[in-house]
């Protein structure tokens, strides 16, 4: 092996350290007896690979490429192994104790394929070549239509899976449809290459139409209207710690990959593509919350509010770069979107888990009198919901907000900006809803057994809480951290 | 002045600290405090703790109309986001009014049996953002703490409310939210006019102030925001249908904070950012901002008159009287100013107190209306005693607070606007007519309800809560000097500000039309792109 190789190899490790990771829990699941825990391994693997991105924090800092040009090692991919990784070990650790209550029954391959979709997302981030980020997401979707389906015997997780991956399948196609057009526009499939023929000439319809059936795939997997028909089904029906690891992770990769995308890619097309940006933002706010407005299932509404979520991110795309305070926006926001989805997700998981062949276990009429008969779990709900309401203490959410529309008013958008700012107020209904059944309804029927958290759940949930409060509380450092990262751009 | 002992900072959070506290001394868990008896103790405390504070924070103020006691420290410096707190005369006295009211409403807090340390934690939650938002200089930090207010109040009405509690707390929440996050897209425009023009970004009210340069419309719109955000929480007519179901749900001190303090929020926010910041589309606004003060004022006491629910009555009281302080607002000369600032103490202590009384009926008899109670002077003396003082005070009978507000108020705006004053008046007629049919209604008459027969009277606590408000309306009304004194100067500052920015912008505006009118004539004909317009494309292409 040349030099140069080795070198990839050490700088690429955290991928290489979970992908082998997966490989062994593989193995030892098929040739031991159950008897020790898989959870617990796959999370030291988790933790390993954060510690190989840690270490490695100075050969990403220059920014430069990996394996011929195919792997972008900049700040960027840092910050997102870091993101990903750490979104992967926080929800492995919330849904750990309850996977068996949520009818997993191959907890090995559960874990085996939640590692290799963690190690797809990383590379789907990281690609620097669209062959490379078409694996990448094929590794991350292929890993997860299985976990979807994780509880096979119950009839909506199995749809739930199915349902996942006809669309999914469907978008990946209009994906790669989309590089193959780009393909034959530039000879080429690296992106800096794209970028630079892009911007060597004036963009031809051919571009715009290889632009759109890339951003389809995208918006797909961020759930952005009129992309996110999947995401309240899928949500609802897979097993809740899918549902956590898909909404912080997937969420983040594919964002991640827009970034590269709309800003590497096409941001010579700036003004090209602004306007089916603005709409898509515009409509993820504006459907989400209305749809959230009227359900009754928790997971179905946190999931519309994770549309909604993808609407104001996407407001921020308008904001290229960091000059524009975009960047860190997207990226602060990522990461307190993060904590309050593995949060309320989290609680979620907790208190409907025990009733899961139950269709109906997360209808809000579960949730009365939580705050009284369950106060650690009703006070970090409320945290979480406030967070996402952007109401204070919830601050992580407020400044999540903040960023991103003022990132959106530095760049002229004012429209967007009370488009959103409307939005939130809306929103403040249905999320203040989950606090009227935890608080101020007393509870008709003897209140949900929720059952021990275990240490690893509790301790997580306390967590979450404590980064929203510290992070809104104190951004300056980490907004800082975020900008430089945000530099690469 | 800078202060070494970060005296306001200490001020905003010790009552936080002390809802911490709640949490955090095992002595408080319900388990072994089983009524809340050291819990209540402990944040009365607290609250009279804050209050001697802010006793400190007043005798080193000095009188005149600067802001004083300023803290600045850098919060999120990559955007101009700063910790900045100050007070001057008027922030000063509301501050004050907070901070007696609190441990009035904390020994009224008896009447609050179920979660008793979850109440006072929310409480004291509450303080901190009201104390917060008055003293905050920055505008983010008023936002923050301005959005603050919801949460503790929002579980206030929703836990310890009445009946329809859930319908009235969401009503509240989603009115004051809606208004304040067009605030928000307002406050995020304001920063980015600054941005563009010096290059920097700053939250700092003082920067905004002295460097930001607004065309008249944008004014206009930016104060509109600013307007729905501060008219909702007054509440202005016809913005105020959310204040009788918040107050007649919301638990006895609930309805006092309401009413005594987050009521006076949206006129302090007029004159602390709307009025300053947007004195051009403040303008604009002022004949309309009149007109709904005055409709506010009748419509109030005529709704207040057909009341049976004695607490519906109170709360209706408190639109007409607000409409005063808006009225006394924007009339924009300094003694209705003043006046205007002084009712809001007044109605504080007014209403506040009458909240208190009805919550005392309430704790005995368990109903409002005011059919159930009829000739209860007999029965309980002292109780009728107090209600008339409050009464009194409330419709601003001389020697008592309300007359020398009121007074004010009606002096200042009748040299500005002499028919809406007029109108006004008959507001002061209604308001007599009300307050005493209640009065005469409830206290005169026959014992005619064998309920009412084993009715007690006030007991010493209650007494003891009524006690400072009993002092403030007589001292207020007899020798109001030594609050006039240090309101005058800030109102006086106010104005002038006010009257400076508004002339700077104009000359801003007039000289930039003079400068460009030549470029833009041309860009008319073709020749050169408007110079604003190339300068923002060129920013944004600049970037990619």
């Amino acid at each position: 092996m040349s030099p140069q190789m080795l070198s990839d190899i050490a700088l690429t490790s955290p991928m290489w350290i979970v992908t082998l990771g997966a490989l062994l829990l593989l193995l030892g699941d098929a040739f031991t007896a159950s008897g020790w825990s898989r959870s617990f391994v796959s999370a030291v693997i988790l933790l390993l690979g954060i510690v190989a991105t840690l270490l490695t924090q100075s050969g990403y800092w220059e920014g430069s490429t990996a394996f011929s040009g195919t792997i972008f090692v900049d700040r960027v991919s840092w910050f997102f192994f870091l993101l990903i990784q750490g979104g992967a070990l926080l929800s492995v650790l919330v849904g750990m104790s309850r996977l068996s209550d949520e009818r997993v029954e191959a907890v090995g391959e559960y874990y085996v394929l939640l590692l290799l979709a963690t190690v797809g997302a990383c590379m789907f981030v990281a690609s620097a070549e669209l062959i490379t980020m078409f694996i990448g997401l094929e590794t991350m979707s292929l890993a997860l239509y299985c976990m979807c389906g994780a509880a096979s015997s119950l009839r909506r997780s199995t749809e739930s899976a199915l349902k996942y991956f006809l669309l999914g399948s469907f978008s990946s196609a209009f994906l790669l449809f989309g590089i193959s057009i780009l393909y034959g526009l530039s000879a080429s499939t690296f992106i800096p290459e794209i970028a630079e023929v892009l911007n060597r000439s004036t963009p031809v319809a051919l571009a715009y139409i290889g632009f759109g059936l890339l951003l389809v795939g995208l918006a797909f997997k961020i759930a952005a209207v009129p992309f996110h028909f999947w995401a309240p089904d899928v949500y609802e029906g897979a097993p809740t710690p899918v549902t956590v690891y898909m909404a912080c992770v997937v969420k983040a990769a594919a964002v991640g990959v827009c970034l590269r995308v709309l800003w590497t890619m096409f941001g010579g097309m700036l003004d090209g593509w602004s306007t089916a940006i603005w709409y898509i933002a515009f409509l993820s706010m504006t459907l989400g919350n209305l749809l959230a407005l009227c359900q009754r299932g928790l997971k179905r509404m946190l999931a519309y509010s994770s549309i909604a979520h993808a609407g104001y991110i996407t407001v921020a795309f308008l904001a290229p770069g960091a000059a524009y305070g975009g960047g860190p926006a997207i990226l602060y926001y990522l990461v307190a979107y993060s904590l309050m989805t593995i949060g309320s997700f989290g609680v979620v998981l907790a208190v409907t888990s025990k009733r899961a062949g139950d269709p109906r276990a997360d209808d809000i009429s579960t949730f009365h009198g939580l705050g009284y008969s369950n106060p650690f779990l009703g006070i970090l709900m409320a945290l979480f919901l406030l967070s996402l309401a952007g109401i204070p203490p919830g601050m992580a959410g407020l400044l999540g907000k903040i960023y991103v529309f003022n990132a959106a008013m530095q760049s002229d958008y004012l429209g967007l900006v009370v488009i959103g700012v409307l939005n939130s107020a809306v929103s403040v209904y249905y999320y203040l809803r989950v606090i009227v059944a935890m608080y101020f309804i007393e509870p008709k029927e003897a209140p949900v057994q929720v059952g021990p958290l275990g240490f690893s759940m509790a301790s997580i949930l306390v967590l979450c809480a404590l980064g929203i409060l510290a992070i809104g509380v104190f951004p300056a450092a980490l907004y800082d951290g975020l900008t430089q990262v945000a530099h690469a751009f | 002045m800078h202060s070494s002992w970060n005296l306001l900072s200490w001020l905003i959070f010790t009552p936080l600290i002390g809802a911490v506290l709640l949490y955090l001394i095992p002595l408080f868990h319900p388990s072994v405090d089983r009524h809340g008896s050291k819990a209540r103790w402990f944040s009365l405390a607290v609250a009279v703790l804050t209050f001697a504070i802010s006793v400190c924070a007043l005798a080193s103020f000095e009188v005149n109309g600067s802001m004083q006691l300023v803290e600045r420290a850098a919060w999120i410096p990559s955007f101009g986001i700063s910790y900045a707190v100050g007070v001057d005369g008027i922030s000063l006295a509301l501050i004050l009014l907070t901070t007696v009211l609190m441990p009035v409403v904390l020994l009224a807090s008896y009447s609050v049996h179920s979660k008793v340390r979850a109440y006072l934690f929310h409480m004291l939650l509450l303080e901190t953002a009201m104390l917060g938002t008055l003293a905050a200089l920055d505008v983010f930090l008023f936002y923050v703490f301005w959005e603050l207010m919801l949460a503790p109040m929002y579980f206030i009405i929703g836990i310890w409310g009445g009946t329809r509690r859930i319908y009235a707390t969401l009503k509240f929440v989603l009115y004051t939210v809606f208004g304040s996050v067009l605030m928000l897209a307002a406050i995020l425009y304001v920063v980015w006019a600054y941005a563009q023009q010096t290059g920097e970004m700053s939250f700092l009210l003082s920067d905004l102030l002295a460097r930001t340069e607004l065309s008249f419309k944008e004014e206009v719109w930016l104060f509109a925001a600013f307007a729905l955000a501060f008219g909702i929480k007054v509440p202005i007519f016809p913005f105020h249908t959310w204040l009788p179901d918040a107050h007649v749900e919301a638990p006895t001190g609930g309805s006092v904070i309401l009413a005594g303090v987050l009521l006076k929020m949206g006129i302090y926010g007029f004159i602390r950012f709307g009025f300053p910041l947007f004195p051009r589309g403040a303008e604009l606004f002022i004949p309309v901002l009149c007109g709904l003060a005055v409709i506010g004022i009748v419509y109030g006491a005529l709704v207040a008159w057909v009341q049976t629910d004695i607490k519906k009555l109170v709360a209706y009281s408190s639109v007409s009287h607000l409409g005063y302080c808006v009225l006394g607002l924007v009339a924009l000369n300094t003694v209705a100013t003043t006046g205007s600032v002084y009712q809001l103490l007044n109605h504080g202590i007014s209403t506040g107190a009458l909240f208190l009384l009805v919550g005392v009926l309430y704790d005995r008899r368990h109903t409002r209306d005011v059919a159930e109670y009829g000739g209860l002077a007999a029965k309980v003396p002292v109780f009728a005693f107090l209600f008339l003082v409050f009464t009194l005070s409330s419709i601003a009978l001389p020697l008592t607070n309300g007359f020398i507000g009121e007074f004010l108020i009606l002096t200042g705006s009748y040299v500005t606007f002499p028919f809406y004053t007029t109108v006004a008046l008959l507001g002061v007629i209604l308001g007599a007519v009300y307050m005493l049919t209640l009065y005469m209604k409830t206290m005169f008459g026959q014992l005619d309800q064998a309920k009412n027969g084993s009715l007690t009277d006030v007991s010493a606590r209650e007494v003891a809560t009524f006690l400072p408000l009993l002092i403030l309306v007589f001292w207020m009304g007899l020798y109001p000097q030594p609050i006039l004194r240090r309101l005058e100067p800030a109102v006086d500052t106010f104005l002038s500000d006010v009257k400076a920015r508004s002339q700077m912008l104009e000359e801003r505006e007039m000289g930039f039309m003079a400068q460009m009118r030549p470029q833009l004539i041309r860009a008319q004909e073709g020749a050169v792109p408007g110079h604003g317009i190339v300068q923002r494309t060129s920013l944004k292409e600049s970037n990619l």
